[in-house]
């Protein structure tokens, strides 16, 4: 469904090109690896979340027994679900962003744009991640009530999301500096918000 | 005060238009005002960025995004559009009425328009196109009707605002009923009208078992609505719960459909991970940029302005709808909701105006918002899976903004239409 | 007559353009007495000491948790936090939201400002940096049920809503029911609807969500004589000059009096008018030694201030 603009090989399949989300991946095994890890543990999340829900409900009931642990546990699950998302969504460039020209290959200063777009999430990113880094810090000896989990253990996923965001934006911008001809101008926001 | 309110939006704009992604576009100036802020830290921010979504009722978002998502991948959108074509094809316009009935249908499991009209559009404009309706017609009508599906429950933007406003996300699912009845019908006479005149749009009749099986095959779909609105009626679960236990309903029904394939299933969860990824980072970013606001005193220097203008509710509510219709043109839904919300839903408490009706109003044009230029994401995403171009899209829409205005003066001057349900269910 | 035609909130910044401005944040709505009547009292003590406290109600700068750590952090100069979320940060604190722990709304007061008050201060601030100017009283806490509580017996199998930390979880032991958590804004709807059979809460929160609607009792269990305390900090009072920060410590104590006086009025005036209108049924006969008596029994064993728990139940 992505407007893929990657290279036919003859065989009918279609090897990703500069211009596809998939690019970057296919040429490191090891950015590969770290993609793939990213997106595995969002899921993986995702699949905790639910379970948890239901857990909750079953205990409820057919244990007859409210849970009192799901809730807390649950949303600490979804504050890591969130930022390992991002980060996963940042390195397939599927961040919701406002397209309002451009679209096709209109060349060199939509690319310049895109560019400068780019530095500023790296930007962005390193900044946050710091704060995140502080945030654990000041939070070091904080225990959550319900659970007891230690909160730097949470707040750690916003320094690692932002982290794994400045380093696929990164990519991207070498990218983008590389063949700026493919990589602007995309308009495909396909599934993008709400 | 007041002056770093406005450069602080002026630098949201203006990255916007240079394709900064709308979650960093709202971090930037944050970032910048904390950083300048000698009593405001870096670490401050992260914890207000993390806040966004330190929230178990928003949990549901995600959930929610599945739901519609297992709906779309195991073939569901088109035993429903095979089920209405069955049941009112005959009829003179049915395409039309099948195009809204369906998108009703899909309304009961999907929160999000993006999703309904990526889903439906699809299927619904060819197949419209090719019987003869006009090719403007056939878009902007899928495009006026995924609008329901953010309305009628469940409705992810209805849990964000619901979260940010400190209501009942259950009370507010059941205010967007009849809105959504009248956004139907609305939509169901626009039909009516356009091809009163045209005899040859409908097709033959269907009868017997030919007539039945798909709405037979079509109907446990809409257990889901049950599972969803009965339980959080019903008193059985939350908001939260509803929609795990309305994902394991679609999971087991996927399943008896014979749609729950291993490559099915990765598309599912892959998908929900890229649109949950995608919405909580502007939750998270808009939670640190409205914190920013409250810390400016945006709320009440909000107030004060709106009060120095009127005391009448009426033109408060007109002034409001105009203020929302600019910003939704411009702004995505989620991060206005995050931003506006705690300033403007206070003010109109003071007029003395419901909470839900605020709430429905300032949704319906959020979502009026996906339907216009320049940012219009119902739009983009109809050009995308229609391959239309997106100015013939718009040229589809515009004609709809008639009927769609009409159903936002309704539920913003008739306060029935969004307090009288749940009040029922008080 | 129109609608909220008056200036909203106005506060005294403008009275005194050069004050110095100090922010002040809560929870609470904008209706409930620790705004309408706790921060015109500081404000009012603050005359003529070049402060000017700026409120920020209902949460708009973070929850509880999230505005004691931009207090700790500096970022914040005053916030309002319960016992609970001051727990987080030492672990003594948490004592004060205990169940059964004081006799009446007297003797809390006489036990956070006298020396046990004293020294879980000082221990706070020696471990957190947090800095607790004053304690406000909050509201007495009781249990709305579908039917008469007298004993812990009576709400046995019933889920009553509780947050999920340990305190809360031995309250609702302690009360009879199973423990369920439930946001606050989703508990109206849970309770009509039979996901939860009971909440406990201070009587004008059980006014202001519509409680009453939907709960056939109202038992005054008077499990928990809660308090709130106004915190700052190391790093937020350095901000400020010696005599500022007496001035608002003055005034953080000074204001105890008067949110008192609003919450004691709220909790008499709702009573009666429960009481003649029969809307929720009062029910008086709540046999409170017997609760007392769980209480005393549960609760030392599992929490490390238990022996201090006794101490103040006793004296
Ligand atoms: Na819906
Ligand atoms: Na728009």
């Amino acid at each position: 469904m992505s407007t893929s603009q990657g290279e036919h090989d003859g065989s009918g399949a279609v090897r990703p090109g500069p211009g596809d989300p998939h690019y970057p991946e296919s040429r490191s095994r090891a950015y590969r690896l770290l993609v793939w890890t990213e997106h595995g543990a969002a899921i993986l999340l995702l699949c905790t979340l639910f379970a948890l829900i239901i857990t909750q409900v079953f205990s409820r009931y057919v244990l007859g027994s409210p849970l009192s642990w799901t809730e807390e546990l649950a949303r600490f699950v979804f504050i890591w679900f969130t930022f390992t998302a991002a980060a996963f969504v940042a390195a397939r460039r599927r961040h919701i962003t406002v397209l309002l020209y451009g679209g096709g290959r209109t060349g060199r200063v939509v690319a310049g744009i895109e560019a400068a777009a780019t530095a500023v999430v790296i930007v962005v990113s390193v900044a946050m991640t710091a704060g995140g880094i502080a945030l654990m810090q000041g939070s070091a000896r904080l225990i959550s009530p319900g659970t007891g989990i230690s909160l730097s253990v949470v707040y750690a996923a916003i320094s690692a999301g932002f982290a794994l965001t400045a380093l696929h934006s990164a990519v991207n911008l070498w990218l983008t500096l590389r063949h700026p001809g493919q990589f602007a101008g995309r308009q495909d926001i396909e599934k993008a918000g709400v | 005060m007041t002056m770093t309110i406005v450069w602080m939006v002026l630098a949201l704009l203006i990255l916007l238009v240079l394709r900064v992604p709308v979650a960093i576009a709202l971090l930037v100036p944050s970032l910048i005002y904390v950083l300048l802020d000698p009593t405001a830290s870096l670490q401050l921010a992260a914890q207000q960025t993390l806040s966004g979504v330190n929230s178990f009722p928003l949990l549901a978002v995600p959930l929610f995004i599945m739901l519609g998502n297992i709906a779309n991948v195991s073939g569901i959108s088109d035993r429903l559009f095979n089920a209405a074509t069955a049941l009112i094809g005959h009829v003179r316009g049915s395409l039309g009425y099948v195009n809204v009935a369906t998108s009703f249908g899909f309304a009961w499991m999907s929160g999000a328009a993006i999703s309904d009209a990526a889903a439906l559009g699809r299927v619904q404009v060819p197949a419209m196109t090719k019987r003869g309706y006009g090719e403007g017609f056939s878009v902007g009508l899928t495009a006026s009707s995924s609008l329901i599906a953010p309305i009628l429950p469940p409705s992810i933007p209805a849990i964000i605002y619901a979260v940010t406003a400190g209501l009942s996300v259950g009370a507010l699912f059941v205010a967007g009923v009849l809105p959504a009845l009248l956004l139907v019908t609305v939509l169901c006479l626009v039909v009516w009208w356009s091809t009163r005149k045209d005899d040859g749009l409908r097709l033959a009749a269907v009868r017997g078992r030919e007539r039945w099986l798909p709405v037979l095959s079509a109907l446990p779909a809409l257990g889901a609505a049950v599972v969803v609105l009965g339980g959080i009626l019903g008193g059985f679960f939350t908001p939260t719960e509803a929609a795990g236990i309305g994902v394991l309903y679609m999971l087991a029904l996927s399943a008896c459909y014979r749609t729950l394939t291993r490559a099915n299933l990765t598309r599912i969860v892959s998908s929900t991970v890229e649109t949950g990824g995608a919405v909580l980072l502007i939750v998270c970013a808009a939670a640190l940029f409205g914190w920013v606001l409250a810390r400016e005193r945006a709320p009440q220097l909000a107030a004060e302005a709106i009060f120095s203008l009127t005391s009448s509710p009426i033109v408060f509510l007109l002034l409001l709808n105009l203020l929302l219709i600019v910003v939704g043109a411009v702004l995505e839904p989620t991060a206005a909701i995050l931003i506006l919300v705690p300033v403007l839903a206070p003010v109109a408490t003071q007029f003395g105006l419901d909470p839900l009706h605020i709430a429905m109003v300032i949704i319906f044009n959020l979502m009026l918002g996906l339907l216009t230029p320049p940012v219009g994401l119902v739009l983009f995403v109809l050009s995308s899976v229609t391959d239309i171009p997106v100015s013939r899209v718009i040229r589809g829409a515009v004609p709809f903004y008639v009927p769609l205005l009409l159903v936002l003066l309704i539920v913003t001057f008739f306060p029935f239409f969004t307090t009288w349900l749940p009040g029922l269910v008080r | 007559g129109c609608v909220g035609t008056e200036a909203p909130q106005s506060n005294q910044a403008a009275a005194d353009a050069d004050a110095r401005h100090v922010r002040f944040a809560h929870v609470y709505d904008p209706s409930h007495p620790v705004e309408t009547c706790g921060v015109p009292a500081i404000n009012e003590s603050l005359q003529d000491s070049g402060l000017v406290v700026d409120s920020y109600p209902a949460a708009q700068l973070g929850s509880e948790a999230e505005s004691l750590e931009q207090v700790a952090s500096g970022g914040l100069d005053l916030a309002v936090a319960g016992p609970s979320f001051l727990g987080v940060w030492e672990e003594n604190v948490a004592l004060f939201d205990a169940p059964y722990l004081f006799r009446d709304v007297d003797h809390f007061e006489a036990t956070l400002n006298g020396p046990i008050g004293d020294e879980i201060w000082a221990g706070l601030k020696e471990s957190s940096g947090l800095d607790v100017l004053s304690s406000w009283y909050y509201g007495t806490r009781h249990v709305t049920a579908n039917n008469e509580v007298h004993t812990s017996d009576d709400l046995a199998g019933q889920k009553l809503r509780a947050a999920d930390a340990p305190l809360y979880l031995t309250m609702a032991e302690i009360m009879g029911g199973a423990a369920t958590p439930m946001a606050l804004d989703e508990a109206y709807l849970a309770l009509q609807q039979g996901t939860i059979d009971a909440q406990e809460n201070p009587i004008p929160t059980i006014a202001s969500q519509k409680f009453y609607e939907v709960q056939d009792y109202l038992n005054l269990t008077g499990h928990m004589i809660q308090g709130v305390m106004v915190v700052a900090s190391e790093s937020s009072l350095g901000a400020f000059s010696a005599e500022e920060q007496d001035a608002l410590r003055t005034a953080a104590a000074e204001a105890q009096t008067a949110v008192r006086e609003c919450i004691e009025d709220q909790e008499a005036s709702f009573l009666e008018e429960w009481r003649e209108s029969g809307e929720i049924t009062v029910n008086d006969d709540v046999d409170v030694e017997h609760f007392r008596q769980r209480a005393a029994d549960l609760i030392p064993e599992r929490f490390p201030w238990g022996e201090r728990y006794l101490e103040i139940q006793e004296s």
